[in-house]
Parts: C-alpha cells; structure tokens; sequence
C-alpha cells in the first residue's frame, strides 16, 4: 500500500468482531457509533484513487472516489446507520455481525477500482447477506436461503466468467473511471456475461425471482438491509459499465411494469413489497439505459431516494410482523387502533415511492422520465409514469388499506400481540421519513451530491405542469382503487414466478433422468448384451478349451517329464555334502571337457 | 392516542370524507382546465383536457383487470404449492407423477393437498430477541 488509506469497509469488518467483545450494557451504543464511524470517513474521503496495493502483475485500486461512487457510498452508509438503529434491539450478535459484513461488502465494491477488488466484494454481500434470511429461523428461510446463495453463486460464476474473458482480451483488470467503459455500443460476448452478472443482482427479470423469495423471507430487519443495498450496488455497477446500453432501457421499463403486475396478485405484504423493488430498479435500469447525464443523474438520485423510502416501507411492514407474527394481508386488518403511528410512516413511505409532490420520489423518479421524453423516446415516459401509478395503487394505497384499514379481521392472537414498536424502531421510522419529506421538499440537498451537478442544478421539478401532472395521475389512481377494491381484496395464494423453474424444474430434471434417460441405458444395456456380451462370452470359452486342452495338456507333460527324471535321479544321492559336491563337479567337469572336445572337434 | 382518536373520527364521518375527496378530484380537474398552461407538455396528446386524470384512471383500471386476468391464468396458486418438494426426498415415482403432471402452471387454487406432518408449518417467527 502506497500510503495509509482506511477503508470504510474495514471500520465495520473491525467493528463486527469487536462486538463480540463489548459487554452487554454498552452494546446499543457500541452498535450506533460503528455506522456512525462509517458514515464519517465516508463524508471526510477526498476524491481520487487511493488504498492501490500491488500483487504479482495486478494492481488492486480498494478506494476511487469520485463523484458516482460518492453519492452512493453516502447514502449506502446513511443507511447502515438507520437500519441497526431499527434492529439494535435484537440480541444476536450475529445478526449484527452478518448484517455489517454485508454492507461492508455493498461499500467495498462502489469504492472498488478494479475488478478483482469488485468480484471480491460483491461475493462478500452474497455469502454474508444469506444470513440475514437463515437468522429467521423457520424451515422455510433456510430453503429460501439456499435458493438464494445458489442464485448468486451461479451469478457470481457468469460475472468472473466475463471479467476474466474481458480482461483476457484488454490486458487490463481496471474498472475504468469513465462512463461507458465496457464498450457499450461494440458489446462483446464478455462483456455481456458482465452485464448479465450485474443484471441479476439488479433482479432483471427473467433473473429477478430470487428477490421476492428471499426479502418475503428475512428477519424483520434483515430485510430492511437487504432492500437496500444487493439491487442499489447492481445500478451503481452498471451506471458505471454500462451508461448507454440501450437495451437496459428496454428492460427497465419491462421491469417496472412487471413488479407492478406481480404486486396485484401478491398476499404478502413484504413481498409486495419486493415486486416493487423490481418495479424502482427499473426506473433506474432505463435511466442507465438512456444514458444521458440527465438520465444519470436521475438513475442516482432515485437510487438515494428509494434507499430510504424502500427502508421505510420495509421497517413498517417488518414492525407489523415483528409485533403481530405476520406479513399477509389476509391475516391482517384494521390495525389503526393499535399501531397508527407506523401506519403514519409507512404512509410516507408509500407517498414517496409513488412520487407525490413534497416527498423525495417527486425530485429523483421525474429526471428519468424526463429524460426519457428529451430523448423523445415518449414509450419510456409514458409507460414509466403508467408504472408509477401502479406504484401509489399498491405501496399508497393497498399496503396501508388492507394492514391499517379493511373489512378483515385478524385473529384475536394477532390483535392482542398487536401494538407500536419498540422506541429505536420508531426513532428509526422518524429519520427515515424526515430524509423522505427533506428531499422532497429540499432539492438541492440531493441535487448537489449527483455526478453531474451542473445537469440537476438546471433541473426544476416543481413547475406547475409537472405538479398538476403528477397529481392527476395519483389522485385518479386513488380513485379507480376504491371504485375497485373488490377486485383487490387479497387472496390466501401464491404467485408462479421464474423461481418455478427451480424450485419445481427439479422435478421435470428428475422426470427426464428417470423416464428418457432410463429408457436408453436400458438399451444401451440390452445392445451391449447382445452385441458385446454374447460374442465375448463364445470367445472366453473358446480361449478356455485351448487353454485346458493345448496349453495345460502341454505344461502338465512337461511337468510329468520333469518329475519322472527326478525321481530316477534320486536313486544317486549319496547322502553326504561332500560326495554330492564332488558328483557334481565331476558331472560339470565331464560336460566341460565334453565341450571343449565337440567345440575343437567341430572347430576343424 | 391522539392519532388513533383522529382517524376514528374520519372513520366515524366517511360519507364527508368521501365526499372532500370527490371535491378535491374535481377541484384538481377544474384548475388543471382552468390556469395550467400546457406548453411543458411533451407531446401532442396531452393538450386533450384533463389528459393526466384519464391518464392516471383508466391506467389504474387496466393495470388491475390486466394483471388479475393474468394471475387467473393459472399464476395465482395454492400456498402450499411447494411444500411437498421442499421437505423429504420423493421416492422416483412420485417425483415422476409430479412430474408428469406438473409440466406448466397447473396449480388449481383451492386444492390444497392435506398438509404432511412436519411441513415446516411451525408459529410463524417474528420475534428474535
């Protein structure tokens, strides 16, 4: 190393195993001041590239900061702070430990200057995230943990498959500084083996199931954790590689529509949730797709503003299950009574998610859709801003509606158990949403930590215009959501998604390899016996008769010869050494000059 | 419990809630015809009247119908739709059954399979102190 650097990812990996040590009456403050920590280096790091160590041909770049991995490693450490504020009660070390290793991983690959650093980090988010899902506990977590951590090996396999082809070919592992890096418009099969290892930790369908399965799934906290930082690090990665792409757009708006939909039919509210995920990754895949500094800007700052919305949302749903024991609307309803002030947050969060005017989703979701009409690509303005009222119908109106409101009642279990969340996950919820409403309301705050400033200082959402547009698509939405609430009364089921093809495609695998496969081993088996076995056997015992006739017939003669000359020699021994030695010799004297006279004789 | 005090008293006047809401919906309308000038607008279609509030309905409308009718295909299924593949191992018969039957989205909603026992249907964790 060139000179000292401190990492930001090393204050939590340190952080993570001193907190085994801290006795348990410093423990909550000793949880807050590591995030806080974090959040300080970040905010004192000067711009450039830093922590470079050298080994053998490579140089691994742990820290380049400039102004996009910033923003992000700003807000990724904002957040670290309020999610363990939002969990800090929970008891289990480990829980902590795991979830500080996986932000640890989410800071070292935004801070990563090359791809080794990168591939380094982003298995790090992988193997320490699954336990946010296993810490839940139940059998179905582990399943869900499994599912995970195979989709993101096989993610991560694609990915180094591509950097190494990738690097192969340029001689260079750098992670290049500037947009458009990876050759976005003379794509290479590496390069698209990149992207698509990027594309699934964005949770780009058809590589998107992975999401839903194991957010629905997590502890109540760990899902808070989760929502933010897997899916946010995927966008900066491809901000970074793959600015332009145009087909990102494409898959950005497919990708916003598709969580909508799916959030319809979803009884879950924390997958619900995660289908909206999808929905907001997509805003962002097709600012990164559309590629203008605008678009860039936009990608980012809906990034920072989603972190905490969807933070929020995930800390609402996650207190009602933390106090009832359950996440589906089915079982829930007319909570109001018992939990109104979450009902308070979540609202907020919903209303920033669907962009309504004072809240942060307003600022951040509009650069794209607005560049996405400077463009005059108008199918992305329209069909995204058809997403965002699919947004407010689900996040706005049917997540508090059928949690906080409703005609369902829930057990009476269920409503005892019911009350507001302890004071750290309420303080948590209060920041939260104080940022949501400060964004909104505050523009130059987010606008002036965006890679390209001088794009959003010149950008004005609150026109009147945008206002009344935005508006009317909300409130009207809000209107076909009564008018059709008896459509939208959940249902007790389950939604088929991508996941099928490996959670029941096993059984098609099993099928085949019983059915197909069976069938022709056992022709194989049966043409090798007739073809094979038949004609070996015929020959083994032709080779057996020549054997025992000709080849023992000859061996067991000569072993007969042998015994019949030596039992005739024996009649000779004299029974003495000496007697027998001087026979011998004789004999070999005799056969000697024997010799010598045929040799002489013959000779002549 | 001031909060919880407040919303019951909406609760209790929701006729005049509903009422305030269609008031504002039309209010919203009405400034949008009368003082919103459309010179931001990015395309030609959105000089009809009140374009964003049909926009914004008949996109809710849609976004609904569309995605149910999607889900009645056959997507919507059962909860415990995979639970019989995540516990014990299926013998190669069953799993060839299964998997002769289980070739698409064939999951009918409403037949649930009786729960084996120890299909991991333990209280549902949420506490973790």
């Amino acid at each position: 190393m060139t000179n000292f650097w401190l990492h930001p990812s090393l204050i939590l990996i340190v952080g993570s195993f001193l907190l085994l040590a801290v006795p348990a009456r410093l423990k909550r403050g000793y949880l807050l001041l590591i995030p806080i920590l974090l959040f300080a280096r970040i905010l004192t790091m000067h711009r450039g590239e830093f922590g470079q160590v050298h080994i053998l041909n490579w140089t691994l770049v742990f820290g380049r900061v400039d102004g996009l991995s910033s923003v992000f490693g700003y807000i990724m450490s904002l957040m670290c702070i309020l999610s363990t504020l939002y969990g800090s009660h929970v008891k289990d070390d480990w829980q902590h430990i795991a979830s500080w290793f996986y932000v640890a991983g989410s800071v070292g690959a935004i801070y990563a200057g090359d791809f080794i650093t990168l591939f380094l980090f982003w298995e790090m988010m992988a193997f320490s995230s699954v336990f946010l899902i296993w810490f839940r506990g139940r059998r179905e977590s582990l399943f869900a943990g499994y599912r995970y951590l195979l989709v993101h090996v096989a993610g991560g396999v694609v990915l180094l498959g591509g950097l190494v082809w990738h690097c192969q070919t340029h001689g260079s592992w750098a992670f290049d500084e500037s947009f458009c890096n990876l050759a976005v418009h003379h794509a290479t099969p590496a390069t698209c083996l990149i992207m698509i290892g990027f594309l699934l930790n964005a949770a780009v369908p058809p590589l998107h199931a992975w999401l839903p399965d194991a957010y629905g799934e997590a502890t109540f906290n760990g899902s808070v954790f989760m929502c933010a930082f897997t899916t946010k690090t995927a966008v900066y990665a491809l901000c970074r590689g793959f600015a332009g792409m145009e087909i990102l757009i494409v898959l950005g708006v497919i990708m916003a529509l598709y969580g909508v939909v799916y959030a319809v039919l979803e009884n879950d509210c924390r997958r619900l949730l995660a289908y909206h995920i999808i929905s907001q990754v997509g805003y962002m895949v097709a600012g990164v797709g559309l590629g203008t500094q605008m678009a860039i800007n936009g990608a980012c700052a809906h990034a920072f503003a989603h972190i905490l919305y969807k933070g929020l949302l995930f800390m609402g749903c996650g207190s009602v299950l933390y106090m009832t024991g359950e996440s589906k609307f089915t079982e829930l309803g007319g909570l109001w009574k018992k939990m109104p002030w979450t009902f308070v947050f979540t609202l907020i969060g919903g209303l920033s998610i669907s962009a309504f005017p004072l809240f942060s989703g307003f600022v951040s979701k509009s650069m794209i859709v607005s560049a996405g009409f400077e463009e005059r690509k108008y199918w992305v303005g329209f069909l995204l801003l058809l997403a965002s009222a699919g947004t407010f119908l689900h996040t706005g109106l049917k997540v508090p509606y059928f949690i906080w409101f409703g005609k369902n009642k829930p057990k009476q279990e269920t409503w005892d158990r019911a009350a507001e969340p302890p004071w750290n996950m309420n303080a948590a919820m209060i920041i939260a949403s104080a940022l949501c409403i400060f964004i909104g309301c505050y523009t130059p705050y987010l606008y002036k930590m965006l890679p390209y400033p001088a794009v959003a200082a010149g950008y004005h959402p609150y026109n009147a215009y945008h206002i009344f547009e935005t508006l009317q698509i909300l409130l009207f939405t809000g209107l076909g959501f009564f008018l059709l609430l008896k459509k939208l009364v959940p249902d007790p089921t389950i939604s088929l998604d991508m996941d099928w093809f490996y959670r029941k495609g096993w059984r098609l695998f099993l099928w085949f390899a019983c059915k197909p496969v069976q069938l022709l081993d056992t022709w194989v088996g049966e043409l090798y016996r007739v073809a094979g076995l038949v004609p070996l056997m015929l020959s083994a015992r032709v080779a057996g008769l020549f054997d025992n006739e000709i080849i023992d017939g000859a061996v067991d003669g000569l072993a007969e010869t042998v015994r019949g000359v030596g039992r005739r020699l024996r009649f000779a021994q004299r029974g003495q050494m000496q007697q027998n030695l001087a026979f011998a010799f004789a004999v070999a004297a005799a056969l000697i000059i024997a010799f010598l006279i045929y040799t002489t004789a013959f000779a002549q | 419990m001031k909060l919880a005090k407040l919303i019951e008293f909406l609760r209790d006047r929701l006729k005049a809630v509903k009422l305030a809401c269609i008031g504002v919906l039309l209010l919203l309308a009405a400034l949008d015809i009368l003082f919103v000038s459309n010179e931001d607008a990015h395309t030609a279609v959105e000089h009809i009247p009140v374009f964003w509030s049909i926009f914004g309905f008949v996109g809710c409308v849609l976004i609904i119908v569309l995605s149910k009718w999607y889900g009645h295909l056959g997507i919507m299924t059962r909860e415990d739709y995979y639970e019989d593949g995540t516990g014990v191992r299926p013998s190669p018969g069953a799993a060839m059954a299964a998997g002769g039957r289980g070739s698409g989205h064939s999951g009918v909603p409403g037949t649930s399979n009786p729960a084996a026992p120890g299909d991991g249907r333990t209280p549902k964790g949420g506490h973790h102190d």
